[in-house]
């Protein structure tokens, strides 16, 4: 029997007063006022995620535990459920009467502020066709480097997993819409998510998706060698390639938002929950300026030193929709005419912590700690010729915000305590001067994603760790 | 001729440009805006007086998206004829058309003003039925698709013609302002030149208000006689230009570049009008796009109501949707120039604004200044340990003074350790720690005296976040520069528990031995609370207890999570435990018991998308009969269920 939305709309579900207990620990609450389309406020999606960092409190039982073979394990992790979330899964199983029919929910792994996902057992995995199970497709390339991951295969015949996506009802259907029609013109990469199947009943949506292994970031981010760093970069601008081939920028590019199994070297990026599709209707002056933009002028402007209080001029708006920390510049400078560079930008990001061994990298509270923030790397005179670019001004007299600035190299440096006897490697220098084409203040000259892909640091990786080679699908 | 077509094909095009015709050039120079009006935006055709309709003047003004004003002038300027009527869009083009003698020009420059809001304003002209003009929906789209033509044209026309100008910027504007500008004219392919020579430069822009002094300053108040029309409308304007050219005539002061350029014939813009072109010339233009009336109107009203300028008529608060920006303008020009409205920094700050000026600055923050920059509390970077944000401060060795203290007082003494240690750190240039048994024994000693300080104090940075939450739970669209104020209210009186606890923790790595310097000695080593990290295998596991501090602190809020506090407190270790622990002993004692202890469901306050109104209780909101109504309605699914229905699982 076919498992899809019509039917399930049709479930005789009883709407009482019990629909859908949503447990206490959703947090649609929101951190800015749970506005999240207006394009000024909110959005700022810090916790939510499909991973188990951001998740909740009862993640102890991480999916590092879950995600072993074995199905008796499973009863061992529901048992490891805290009650509380036990009963949430309980009240949510029940309110779709045939889910459990096709799905065993074992473990919450991850709680956002626009979704919660449970990590279940697809019961009928072997009534359907999967495609999306690329475990299944490529296992026979996989190098089986230790017993227990051949025991792992021989085992994920039985038990097949898939993560359960429970978008709160306070989604607006037309949101849902655009993650889920994101999520199916995606479908086709090793590295982006797929959508398995998703229906609806009433307003709740539930989107089923593959469920992948992944380890928490903060568990490796320190140990990785620049191989590892290498293959988990490529994997990511891999996904990125991908997805900005189709025209959409993904907008929430963290650690948490890309699964990654360093024992395989593969990563999957998932969320699109912010994600949209790359228009071109901005206006930002940004878009005619040419390239050449000349020095800045010397740094004695006139500045304002001070604002009008009752300034009744509008705000300037811009979708900031993105987390703390990674955003990129003309995000931060509301350039209205953003582009998929600014992904790059957070993949920089994300790679500067690989560097520096420092998460998160920037702190940023809000949007204008943030700015000091990268104002304190890249300098006054940077800054200054970014904002003007997308149209703005920018005048600080923060005295740690220096004329110049530091380079990435030197900041790499210092966060990793180095001297004389400890230099930076080779390696690291190439990491570096890769970072420095990613972590450009000018979207223009950032490189694309596919650019990225033919930077040396991304082909060539040493061939002792790339045995488990990350396809471009 | 061919761009002036689409034009004339824009009703009341025609009645404009007679109207234009039919005024002198030069008014007299009365009564001057003071700092009201907008600079002197159009000295320059004035000066140049009337070419004809297709002369080079045309150049300089900007189509305006749609223009459709009523025919009655004379009836308009009986409407206007209160003088601190404000002008509106329509009074405004008009009597400036009426004003300048070079009436295309003239008229397509005052349009240019209103360019955007015009569609706007085109939308709702169409609704009014007072007006003598009732304008039929495919008459307005089709002239909005003409006015829309008129525009590309004139981008077009003027990306061929800037390349052949060249610009000079006077001493008046901001050095940033003219980088900006620069670059934005390089763009263009125009040419900017450094040195002022009267046979190369064409355009002079300048920022000057050139308001002369013998001017009154309230003019408001000054004529109460029959309408004159350059005081409506354009007249904001024009007066501006009117005094620049009183002056220029009583004091002829040659020494003035902006004089020299009017005798060298050159065209002197102001920055608004160079940046209103560029950002004309870079706008795209879509047909498709037209605001419906409805949407704009209700607002609109409402606000006009709450002016002064309530008595307007009818008419013009309908039409008008520029009102409210040329107020908005002249209330910013005059706060500008007023130095009692505008507000300066006395710390460091960051301020990062719009260059075109239309916005208010997006980011304003200021700090307090200290003596070592340092000690100061913006994102800096600190020297901390491995793995940690390097913005961050490090609060590890807290952690340790806690294990050693007992633990359900360590956190009061802390308080006044930290003024200690500040006013110690202060007289010492170094970063020394003192022996740490002296610390020790300083902690026991005001464990006694201060028993109670609350806890809240060494969580500044959660302390400000949640405050800045909950301002914006509050206020869904509140702006930044909203936020911006409500930090800098809220600065003082945080910024004080923030150093406080900069400083102790400046001093605690030092005292465990974790004294992490790394090659970049200037970075001093100081710790954050709100990053109260566990020492396990993880790094950056203080996200956990980051999380852990703001659920504690919304219970503040409301948002009590009694158990997922307790929870989750299992999965940190012990001593953030103990921590935690001790700050929930206190948040509840400085909360005088308003948690219940076994509360289960606490109410989540958030937004809902689909009923787009705000709730309390998410619980009590997703089963309320407005919610249910919406989501048991499918209509509103339509094109999700579309979407699903194509999202079914294969079967085998």
């Amino acid at each position: 029997m076919p498992y899809n939305g019509a039917e399930v709309q049709q479930l005789d579900v009883s709407v009482s007063d019990d629909y859908i207990e949503v447990i206490d620990d959703i947090n649609v609450k929101g951190r800015h006022g749970g506005r999240r389309n207006a394009q000024d406020s909110a959005s700022d999606s810090d916790h939510k995620s499909q991973s188990d960092q951001d998740g909740s409190d009862c993640n102890h039982n991480d999916s590092t535990y879950l995600s072993d073979d074995q199905y008796s394990e499973e009863s061992d992790g529901v048992e490891d459920i805290c009650p509380e979330v036990q009963e949430e899964i309980d009240q949510f199983m029940k309110s779709f009467h045939k889910l459990d029919f096709h799905y065993k929910i074992v473990g919450k792994t991850g709680e956002g502020t626009f979704s919660s996902v449970y990590k279940a057992i697809d019961l009928r995995y072997d009534r359907y066709i999967n495609d999306w199970d690329l475990d299944e497709r490529t296992s026979e390339f996989h190098s089986p480097r230790s017993k227990r991951q051949r025991l792992h295969h021989s085992k994920e015949k039985r038990v097949k997993y898939v993560a359960i996506k429970k978008i709160y009802v306070t989604s607006s259907p037309q949101r849902i819409h655009n993650e889920l029609e994101l999520l199916k013109d995606l479908s086709g990469s090793k590295n982006v998510v797929s959508l398995i199947t998703a229906f609806r009943h009433l307003d709740q949506v539930i989107a089923i998706m593959p469920y992948f292994r992944h380890v928490d970031f903060r568990d490796y981010f320190r140990k990785l060698e620049i191989p590892d760093i290498q293959l988990y970069m490529r994997s990511l601008f891999t996904a990125l390639k991908f997805v900005h081939a189709k025209g959409i920028l993904h907008r929430d590019i963290k650690p948490t938002n890309f699964l990654y199994d360093c024992s395989k070297g593969r990563g999957v990026l998932v969320d699109f929950g912010l994600a949209e599709r790359e228009s071109d209707d901005g206006t930002c002056s940004c878009i005619n300026s040419a390239n050449g933009f000349r020095k800045e002028s010397k740094q004695n402007s006139s500045a304002l030193g001070g604002y009008p209080k009752n300034d009744q001029r509008p705000s300037k708006r811009a979708n900031r929709a993105g987390t703390r920390g990674f955003r990129a510049p003309e995000v931060l400078f509301k350039c209205n005419a953003q582009t998929t560079k600014i992904d790059v930008w957070s993949a920089g990001v994300i790679l500067l912590t690989f560097l520096s061994k420092r998460f998160p990298f920037f702190n940023s509270p809000d949007d204008i700690d943030a700015v000091i923030e990268m104002a304190t790397v890249f300098g006054r005179v940077r800054m200054r010729v970014c904002a003007a670019l997308h149209g703005a001004t920018f005048e600080t007299a923060i005295p740690t915000i220096t004329e110049k600035g530091h380079s990435l190299g030197r900041i790499v440096e210092w966060a990793t305590a180095r001297n004389k006897d400890n230099p930076l490697t080779s390696q690291e220098k190439a990491a570096l001067e890769f970072l420095e084409a990613t972590l450009e203040l000018d979207h223009r000259k950032r490189l694309s994603a596919s650019q990225a892909l033919q930077q040396p640091f991304l082909t060539q990786i040493d061939p002792d760790v790339s045995d488990d080679e990350v396809e471009t699908i | 001729m061919s761009r002036r077509v689409p034009l004339s094909n824009i009703q009341n095009h025609a009645q404009s440009y007679q109207l234009n015709a039919a005024i002198p050039a030069k008014r007299p120079a009365k009564s001057s805006r003071d700092a009201l009006g907008p600079p002197p935006a159009k000295k320059a055709h004035l000066d140049d007086a009337f070419h004809g309709p297709d002369q080079k003047e045309n150049r300089h003004g900007t189509p305006s998206k749609l223009r459709l004003v009523p025919k009655t002038p004379s009836r308009h300027d009986g409407v206007n004829s209160r003088r601190d009527v404000p002008p509106s869009r329509i009074a405004r083009s008009k009597a400036g058309a009426v004003a300048a003698a070079a009436a295309p020009a003239r008229r397509l420059n005052e349009k240019f003003d209103s360019r955007i809001k015009d569609r706007k304003a085109a939308a709702a002209s169409s609704q009014r039925t007072t007006s003598t003009i009732v304008i039929k929906d495919k008459h307005l789209q089709q002239a909005v698709a003409e006015n829309n033509e008129a525009i590309r044209q004139w981008q077009r026309h003027y990306r061929r013609v800037f390349p052949t100008l060249t610009f000079y910027f006077d001493d008046s504007m901001s050095e940033d302002k003219r980088a900006l500008l620069r670059i934005q004219l390089r763009d263009l392919d125009s040419t900017v030149v450094d040195k002022f020579s009267t046979g190369k430069v064409t355009h002079i822009i300048t920022a000057r208000d050139d308001i002369p002094p013998e001017l009154p300053k309230d003019h408001i108040t000054a004529g109460n006689g029959t309408i004159n029309p350059k005081l409506l409308g354009v007249g904001v304007k024009l007066d501006h230009r009117d005094s620049a050219l009183a002056k220029l005539n009583v004091y002829d002061d040659h020494k003035d570049i902006l004089v020299l350029a009017r005798l060298a014939k050159m065209k002197i813009w102001t920055t608004e009008k160079i940046e209103r072109m560029i950002s004309t010339l870079h706008e795209r233009i879509d047909d498709d796009i037209m605001p419906s009336p409805e949407k704009l109107l209700p607002s609109k009203l409402k606000q006009l109501d709450r002016t002064a300028y309530r008595k307007a008529t009818d008419e013009m608060r309908l039409q008008d949707e520029g009102l409210e920006r040329l107020l908005r303008e002249d209330k910013y020009r005059f706060s500008q120039s007023s130095s009692k409205e505008m507000y300066t920094f006395k710390g460091p700050y960051i301020m990062v604004g719009d260059a075109s000026g239309r916005y208010k600055p997006f980011i304003i923050r200021e700090f307090q200044t200290f003596r070592q920059p340092e000690d100061g509390d913006w994102p800096q970077f600190r020297s901390n340990r491995e793995g940690r944000c390097p913005f961050v401060l490090d609060p590890d060795t807290k952690r340790s003074y806690m294990r050693e203290e007992a633990e359900k007082e360590a956190a009061d003494a802390k308080a006044k350790l930290k003024e200690k240690e500040a006013a110690r750190l202060k007289a010492k240039t170094s970063m020394e720690p003192p022996p740490r048994q002296q610390s020790l024994k300083a902690k026991t000693s005001f464990l006694k005296e201060e028993p109670t300080r609350s806890l809240l104090e060494r969580k500044p940075l959660s302390s400000i976040e949640n405050k800045v939450d909950r301002d914006m739970a509050t206020a869904a669209a509140a702006t930044a520069i909203k936020k911006t104020e409500v930090r800098l209210d809220k600065l003082r009186e945080v910024q004080r528990a923030r150093q406080n606890h900069l400083v102790v923790a400046g001093y605690e790595p030092v005292a465990s031995g974790l004294n992490a310097t790394g090659p970049t000695s200037a970075v001093v080593s100081q710790a954050i609370s709100s990053n109260t990290a566990v020492a396990g295998p993880k790094a950056g596991t203080s996200r956990d207890v980051q999380r852990l501090n703001r659920r504690v602190f919304e219970k503040t809020t409301g948002g009590i999570r009694q158990t997922d506090t307790t929870a989750a407190l299992k999965a940190v270790d012990e001593e953030v435990t103990v921590e935690v622990k001790v700050e929930r002993k206190s948040l509840k004692r400085s909360r005088s018991q308003t948690v219940a202890k076994e509360v289960k469901k606490v109410p989540q306050a958030g937004y809902c998308e689909n009923c787009r109104d705000k709730y309390d209780d998410f619980e009590d909101h997703i089963v309320s009969k407005r919610h249910m109504r919406f989501a048991s309605n499918d209509d509103n699914f339509t094109e999700l269920d579309a979407l699903l229905s194509t999202l079914t699982r294969p079967c085998k």
